[in-house]
């Protein structure tokens, strides 16, 4: 058994303990899995990524989608796990939207308004995927959002 | 590491420190704790001085000994108050608490040579390296993936590697980037939807 073969349930086991720590990309990932009901294999090749690697992305800190840093942070994780950073940025993107949808359902409200929140979270949730489709289709291979 | 751990200034850090410390650490343990009946708890030990470390990485003194020892000690530690929770041992002095050991963790690591050791292993020993020997046979794109995966951040070393230096900076980052959109094209057309 190699060195690789040895490591990789380690880092597994640990990137799954990691996965209700909302610091990490565990658990912007495991969210964004449940969203779209997929499975991991399913999730590296949505993210372009190696199966190997996806306990490497797991392990990284997670970059904040209202950050400045944003941009440089997640091409720093697409270029540690070969990545493509577009889809990487849009799934962090995404997972954010989900967490603030979340934060308004739980918010105290009026029943009337609490009504309106829960009618309007799908359709919220299909405009936000559109919307990162549509920019990712606008934005050329090599001319991504995150720059050297 | 630490620093950029404790600087906040890597996003890459946490997992690079994992695939570090994470097995030397566990192989470390294995062999002071050869005959545990649950091989599993040297793992959730290992994980948890992990996690510990990750939550407050500013309780590691550099000064006094390196990661390796530190985190061994906090793992050690904890494998020891699971060990005690199994055999429900009612003496508490018996159990080490993890902020017990954080003052004594001067001893010199005989076992680690320390993260270009590791570094180094992993390179030559890895299944995902085998694969990506298969997919690149320029040694330059082998060399330029290993910048990017040991996170090397400076656009110097990649412009130097890549003969770019003498480009404008501005050009020499977009072909920097250039390069690396390319690997990882071709990492992606290698593992399509269905093919993992």
């Amino acid at each position: 058994m190699t060195k690789d073969e040895t490591d990789k349930p380690l880092l597994k086991s640990l990137a799954q303990r990691l996965e209700t720590d909302p610091r990490f990309m565990a658990y912007a990932l495991t969210l964004y899995r449940r969203q779209e009901g997929i499975e991991v294999e399913e999730l590296a090749q949505s993210l372009g990524l190696m199966p190997e690697m996806m306990a490497r992305l797991a392990l990284c800190l997670r970059p904040d989608a209202d950050s400045p840093q944003f941009a440089a942070q997640v091409l720093e994780i697409a270029d540690y796990t070969l990545a493509d950073e577009g889809r990487l940025a849009n799934l962090l993107r995404q997972v954010s939207g989900l967490e603030k949808l979340g934060r308004i359902q739980q918010a105290p409200a009026t029943g009337v308004a609490e009504e309106e929140n829960v009618t309007l979270m799908p359709g919220l949730l299909a405009v936000a995927r559109d919307r990162d489709e549509a920019e990712e289709a606008q934005t050329p291979p090599d001319d991504n959002e995150a720059g050297e | 590491m630490h620093a950029r751990l404790l600087g906040g200034t890597s996003v890459t850090v946490t997992s690079e420190i994992a695939e570090t410390f994470l097995s030397p650490v566990s192989n470390s343990l294995r062999k002071d704790f050869p005959s545990l009946g649950d091989p599993h708890l040297i793992e959730t030990a290992v994980e948890d001085a992990l996690i510990a470390y990750f939550n407050n990485p500013a309780r590691f003194d550099p000064r006094r000994g390196s990661l390796f020892t530190y985190l061994r000690l906090l793992a050690r530690s904890r494998l020891l108050n699971l060990l005690a929770g199994e055999k429900k041992l009612s003496a508490p002095e018996k159990v080490v608490e993890l902020e017990a050991v954080e003052s004594v963790y001067e001893m010199t690591d005989s076992e680690f040579a320390g993260p270009e050791d590791a570094l180094a292993r992993r390179e030559s020993d890895d299944a995902t390296w085998r694969k990506l020997r298969e997919l690149f046979t320029d040694p330059i794109d082998l060399e330029l993936i290993k910048l990017m995966m040991e996170g090397v951040r400076e656009a110097d070393l990649y412009a130097a590697l890549l003969g770019l230096s003498s480009l404008p900076a501005e050009e020499r980052a977009r072909e920097v980037k250039r390069h690396k959109d390319r690997v990882k094209k071709t990492i992606q057309r290698k593992y399509p939807r269905g093919e993992t």
